[in-house]
């Protein structure tokens, strides 16, 4: 005979309702109207609505633009990771060899350029950069460097990931500071007691023990990264040639400024299964480093 | 003591999550509506001083009593969306059944997407829209503003663009009367620059042309205001598309191109937007904005060769040519959505028509400018006794209305906005990258750089 329901499963049900709910309306519906959106033709203005199948995502494919971002989502990890890793890494350890007095100040200010607007950093920067400007007029009347910091790919391309990075560091820089905050001092003092040097200590130490918060930042850096809008935007509008645009801001394009809006949701699609392999594949990779180290 | 039945707990939390979600318990109804009023909703454009203008003719409006159909119209007035922009704000609007019955702030080639969506009114046979028309003797005007033949925008307000132009900058290059107009005076104003540029530089004025934007194309709507205001000065009013045809003359293109390649080293293009405000303009000359026109009064800027700045039109190729340019314009359309009834429909057009019509419409448009410093887009700016004080107030208006009957607005073509980046992005941008650092009269040829362009747009543009 079959039993009833449980008060225990009745409880459960109650309590998790309300994200159930919360998930049906704020993921799954919108999920599925994009999936529906993305095989149309359609503005989300017009009457008439033309169903395309999948020729959006075929127009995807074939375009240029599309192409961009998604090449340059791997060129911005290939850079941002390894350069946020590095500075993150940097400003840990100074922090965390600090006096504990001024510890908390320290790790504020480094903490700033994140709560920054990238609005206005963007524009002191463009400025900064222009063609006219005074750091400009020095290179090529002083020095006779010309460099055309917007106009050339590769410069423009450093300027922007160059601002994420000094943006970002503090931010994760606080999550490597608690992994290295949770080694027990008498571990350090053993290997010195074995003579290790500082830097002996440190790769062989602290390094392995605080692999697992890598694999944190690198994850979170990873969505951070295929979600780069303003700097471009504000910048270098994704030029030139392509060279900075991002998925957000091709996404943004075509939907709210070109009125294309079946291709935009084609374009969502495609970001998010990029997104989810991508993940899935670094998460692989640092599982892997992670259970080496350990 | 049994609060509740145990087995309709979750049923009662799953309906209340519901109602909270499907906004159940949110108080509904327009403000200032009852039973026997009809309340309408006016969106303005995002920015405090025409959302006040149009809170105030509103305000006017429901205190007059206005009926339709036996119930009193209520206009309620809200600044539209800005974020991600105003037209991304009317596309979500529509797309989810709050647009408003009308709104301001709406350029011929939105309206031309507007009207392909079938979202706005057709206007020629409505008696209110030809009301106004009469009332501002806009006849000669609408042609401009047509759409496939039809009429879908009031148009509210035109600037004619041209260029700013320091008096102090042109006294010192030898233009004490007036401003350079044909592109031989430009190669004089050019060569002089050069030929001074260092007492100019004693002077505080590093640049002959402030105009960064020729290196941002990506802010395609940039390209009314250098490339299609050159080119119709150029071309005599020549159009860029007509249906699915580019009618741009390559030729002129190529000229267009050229012109902006003249200024080489002289150009300056750090994105400083106060340049004509300060005490030392540190440049020559730059796109004309009319609507900076109150802001240069709050800065003290006096209009004229005996003041601080003025006003030109954009550069021909002739002395005789006409000076056709573009018109930075905007007006009002009618939407059209399951949210707006008829009822509604009719009862915006009545605060529009009683807004713009009779002895109260001269006066809308007096406010009007008091409020932007723009000019309303009016036959008769220069005839009728009502502007009089207005156009005396700042010389600067009376070159504006001057100009108003060779300005041209925007294309109307759904994908405008492509093929103004294509344009940029393929051709303007790049030619103006490759001379930057020339100092020749003589600049790189432009033909391979307008060849890219055209391939771009045709394509973008999806243009034969």
């Amino acid at each position: 005979m079959r039993k009833g329901i449980s008060e225990r499963t009745k409880i459960g049900v109650i309590f998790s309702t309300p994200y159930f709910v919360f998930a049906i309306v704020f993921f799954l519906i919108p999920l599925v109207w994009a999936v529906w959106l993305s095989t149309m033709d359609w503005n989300l203005m017009a009457i008439e609505k033309t169903w395309v199948g999948l020729g959006n995502y075929l127009s995807a494919f074939t375009s240029e633009r599309v192409q961009a971002a998604f090449l340059n989502t791997f060129k911005y990890m290939a850079v941002l990771i390894p350069g946020v890793t590095i500075f993150a890494t940097g400003i840990a350890v100074l922090l965390h060899n600090l006096p504990q007095s001024i510890k908390g100040v320290y790790s504020v200010s480094f903490f700033i350029p994140y709560l920054t607007s990238g609005v206005a950093v963007s524009v002191v920067v463009r400025y900064f950069f222009s063609y006219s400007s005074v750091f400009n007029t020095f290179l090529r009347d002083q020095l006779n460097v010309d460099v055309r910091w917007f106009q050339d790919p590769t410069p423009a391309f450093f300027i922007i990931t160059g601002i994420i990075i000094w943006k970002i560091s503090g931010y994760y820089a606080l999550i490597i500071l608690a992994a290295l905050e949770s080694i027990p001092k008498e571990i350090h003092d053993a290997a010195a007691v074995d003579g290790a040097t500082g830097v002996q200590g440190f790769f062989r130490i602290t390094l392995p023990m605080i692999v697992s918060s890598y694999s944190t930042v690198i994850v979170l850096l990873a969505g951070l990264i295929f979600g780069i809008f303003s700097e471009p935007f504000l910048l270098t509008g994704g030029g030139p040639n392509l060279a900075t645009t991002s998925w957000y801001l091709e996404l943004y394009t075509t939907s709210f400024v070109k009125f294309d809006s079946g291709m935009g949701a084609a374009i969502a699609i495609l970001n998010a299964i990029q997104i989810f392999i991508t993940i899935r594949l670094i998460t692989y990779v640092l599982n892997k480093i992670d259970y080496n180290a350990r | 003591m049994k609060v509740c039945n145990r087995g309709r707990l979750p049923g009662i939390v799953l309906l209340l999550i519901t109602l909270v979600l499907s906004g159940g318990f949110a108080s509904g109804g327009a403000e200032g509506a009852s039973g026997s009023d009809l309340s309408v909703d006016f969106w303005t454009a995002p920015n405090q001083g025409q959302f006040d203008f149009w809170s105030a003719k509103a305000e006017a409006f429901n205190q007059a009593g206005v009926q339709v159909e036996g119930k009193s119209v209520y206009v309620n007035v809200q600044m539209m969306p800005e974020t991600p922009s105003s037209e991304a704000g009317i596309q979500n609007a529509l797309a989810t059944g709050v647009a408003p019955a009308a709104s301001e702030n709406i350029n011929r080639g939105f309206a031309a997407t507007l009207a392909a969506s079938g979202r706005v009114y057709e206007l020629s046979d409505i008696p209110e829209f030809q009301a106004v028309v009469q009332a501002r003797q806009m006849e000669s005007i609408l042609p401009g503003w047509a759409i496939d033949g039809g009429q879908y925008v009031i148009p509210l307000y035109a600037n004619a663009m041209g260029y700013h132009w320091n008096v102090q900058g042109l006294k010192a290059l030898g233009f004490d009367e007036d401003v350079p107009r044909t592109v031989a005076e430009i190669r004089t104003l050019i060569t002089r620059f050069y030929e001074r540029r260092q007492a100019l530089k004693e002077q505080g004025i590093s640049h002959l042309f402030i105009r960064p934007q020729l290196l941002r194309p990506e802010w395609w709507w940039d390209r009314w205001f250098d490339f299609q205001m050159q080119y119709l000065a150029f071309s005599e009013g020549g159009d860029w598309v007509s249906g699915d045809r580019i009618t741009l003359d390559p030729g002129i293109t190529e000229e267009v191109f050229e012109y902006f390649g003249m200024f080489g080293q002289s150009l300056q293009t750090a994105e400083d937007w106060t340049a004509f405000e300060m005490d030392t303009v540190p440049v020559v000359f730059q796109v004309s904005a009319p609507w900076d026109i109150p802001k240069y009064e709050a800065a003290g800027k006096v209009y004229g060769f005996g003041g601080d700045y003025v006003y030109g039109p954009p550069i021909v190729k002739q002395a005789l040519d006409q000076p056709y340019t573009f018109a930075d314009s905007k007006g009002i359309v009618f939407y059209k959505g399951g949210n707006i009834s008829d009822l509604d429909h009719q009862g915006i057009l009545a605060f529009i028509s009683w807004v713009l019509t009779g002895e109260r419409g001269a006066q809308t448009d007096i406010d009007w400018v008091k409020t932007t410093g723009m000019l309303p887009v009016r036959g008769d700016l220069l005839e009728n006794p009502a502007f009089e004080s207005i156009i005396a107030s700042n010389p600067a208006y009376a070159y504006q209305a001057e100009v108003m009957p060779y300005a041209v607005p925007a294309m109307a073509h759904e994908k405008m906005v492509d093929i103004q980046t294509a344009l940029g992005e393929k051709g303007l941008t790049p030619y103006i990258q490759s001379i930057m650092n020339s100092t020749s009269l003589n600049p790189a040829d432009a033909a391979p750089f307008v060849h890219d362009a055209f391939e771009a747009m045709k394509r973008e543009g999806e243009l034969r």
